[in-house]
């Protein structure tokens, strides 16, 4: 997964917001990123202090050839909040609600680190005054290397307490009301029909944690939503990053993030293998139903290619 | 162009020709035919090639192999290594892709004074970590249980073309591959998977180009450099919004194989001078 990250060069496939973004103003598919912060000596002196982790590891030497000391993982982590502060996003968060962090290669004492953070999810809270943003961030040292990455959710402040999720369904990858929208162009895709016309099953998507199923029968969709009666036929599933990447990305590139091993099946897979083209054509409409939501929101975007 | 069916290795192959002047053997990928070298082919020539493109053993129009589908990749060069000879091809280069491009190195390796250059495309020397299993691949030759299989050819090669190749183009490179046999290509997988000429690289005798598509999901890089680096005086050629298919992805390809070809040549006359 990392090598993917590696390869997978950053694409902004929506425009960021300007400073002080409220809720309604991230969208999946942005991506940030911002100048180099490096860790120098006394930073990291400073951070021991701090937390008291005054281990020599940190302090004196590391265990490196050129013994210089490490930064501790957790001011790698510490600076991404730093970073989205001085980016000016932070204005109208809330509250963190969660973090889960790889450490992959160590950061040490004046190296410079960059951060990419893309949006992988927006979902307003039933108060609908603030919602939920997830953020994918990757950690790149001087070299280019990958350092460390992971994910981080904030509560953020919405501009108004309305509800508007039709309208930001495009984007909701994974909920029931996305699956919904998606089902109702599935009925009227030549590519899919055709694909599925024999076809009797359950196609399941997972995003993270969060499943949504397709039930088809001949070519219809007769229901979508977390479950059906007996279950997925399979599942295909990806990080929200992933996902994100592929469905608001300049091409419909799923053949190359599965023989990247960026997704995952469970289930049948003979089933999922018979309808290699049905998946294509999904992810197609998908894609599609991004560019629609666009067009509702009345967005701007540049990126022509599509 | 001259067509005929000659007999190769007990096998009614089937070859075709194109021009007068060094021979050049150009070998295909894994399942196909010589038709994926039908543009370069002709413009090659007209630079002054005699250019010589067979199909493999069981592909486009040559017979199966006497002992079945050919797991095997040596035994693809032991049949080129005929072909020469039974062409009179004059100390020939030979350029090949993917599994060409692996048989090209065997044959580098086998009978490397004989050749007057080899450039393998999309091919290393072998690997620890090959990305296929002979299990899965094994499983895949079992009819019943390869769903799909011409939509994945088709897709799978559309997401290993490059990226500066037009739609088109790529669409069409598509659309021709779903026309394999998928016992044959599966069969030459299993040649790829266990393809490992890594101990005898050294002792390679003739100058030796590998060259590899930066947008190619199924080579490292990395790897590709490692084979060229073991191989004496060989160069190292990363094809920049290029996959797995240079011959029909790079426009022009006839005169950058040319291109190659020559500095080969120039290679072998510093080394024999």
């Amino acid at each position: 997964m990392t090598d993917s990250i590696t390869a997978d060069a950053p694409v902004a496939t929506a425009s960021p917001p300007g400073p002080a973004p409220y809720f309604e103003d991230f969208e999946v598919g942005q991506v940030f990123s911002g100048p180099a912060r490096t860790f120098s000596a006394e930073v990291v002196a400073a951070f021991a202090e701090l937390s008291g982790d005054r281990a020599a590891l940190h302090t004196e030497h590391g265990r490196t050839a050129d013994g210089r000391p490490l930064v501790h993982g957790a001011l790698g982590l510490a600076g991404f909040f730093g970073w989205h502060h001085e980016q000016g996003l932070s204005d109208h968060v809330e509250a963190a609600l969660d973090t889960h962090w790889d450490y992959l290669a160590p950061i040490h004492v004046g190296d410079s680190v960059t951060y990419e953070m893309t949006v992988v999810r927006t979902r307003r809270t039933s108060s609908l005054r603030n919602g939920v943003v997830g953020r994918h961030v990757v950690v790149r040292n001087q070299d280019g290397v990958v350092v460390q990455q992971g994910r981080t959710s904030a509560l953020v402040t919405a501009r108004s307490a309305v509800d508007d999720s039709e309208l930001r369904a495009g984007r909701a990858f994974g909920t029931p009301a996305w699956a919904s929208a998606l089902a109702g162009r599935l009925g009227n895709s030549a590519a899919f029909t055709r694909a599925t016309g024999t076809w009797d099953g359950a196609i399941g998507l997972r995003f993270g944690d969060d499943v949504v199923q397709f039930r088809v029968y001949r070519g219809r969709v007769l229901e979508s939503g977390r479950r059906t009666p007996h279950g997925p036929t399979f599942v295909v599933g990806a990080s929200d990053l992933t996902w994100a990447r592929l469905l608001t990305g300049p091409a419909n590139d799923f053949t190359v993030r599965t023989m990247r091993d960026e997704f995952h099946t469970d289930g049948d897979a003979y089933e999922y293998l018979r309808l290699t083209a049905a998946l294509v054509a999904l992810i197609d409409e998908a894609r599609a139903l991004v560019d629609e939501a666009r067009a509702l929101a009345g967005t701007e975007h540049e990126d022509g290619d599509r | 162009m001259r067509a005929e069916y000659i007999e190769v290795g007990g096998t009614r192959s089937f070859v075709l020709e194109d021009g007068d002047g060094p021979p050049v053997l150009c070998l295909h990928t894994a399942g196909q035919n010589g038709v994926q070298w039908r543009d370069a082919q002709s413009e090659l020539a007209a630079l002054g090639y005699r250019v010589v493109v067979p199909d493999l053993p069981g592909h486009g129009r040559s017979e199966p192999a006497a002992g079945g589908p050919v797991r095997d990749l040596g035994v693809y060069a032991a049949w080129c290594e005929e072909l020469i000879d039974r062409l009179g091809m004059e100390r020939p280069y030979v350029a090949g892709c993917s599994i060409g491009g692996a048989i090209t190195l065997q044959l580098a390796v086998r009978c490397g004074d004989r050749l007057a250059g080899a450039v393998a495309m999309a091919a290393h020397g072998g690997t620890d970590s090959p990305g296929l299993s002979v299990r899965g691949l094994e499983r895949e030759l079992v009819d019943a249980s390869a769903p799909s299989r011409t939509d994945r050819t088709y897709f799978g090669t559309l997401a290993v073309v490059g990226s500066r190749v037009p739609a088109e183009r790529a669409e069409l490179i598509a659309r021709m591959h779903r026309r394999e046999d998928p016992e044959i290509s599966t069969s030459d997988l299993i040649g790829w998977t266990t393809h490992d000429v890594r101990d005898r690289l050294d002792t390679v005798a003739c100058p030796t180009h590998l060259v590899v598509g930066a947008d190619d999901l199924w080579l490292d890089p990395a790897e590709v450099r490692r084979t060229a680096d073991r191989i004496p005086g060989a160069r190292y050629t990363l094809l920049e919004g290029i996959g797995h298919y240079p011959m029909e992805e790079l426009e022009g390809f006839a005169g950058t194989l040319d291109g190659w070809l020559r500095e080969l040549a120039g290679q072998r006359d510093a080394v024999t001078r």
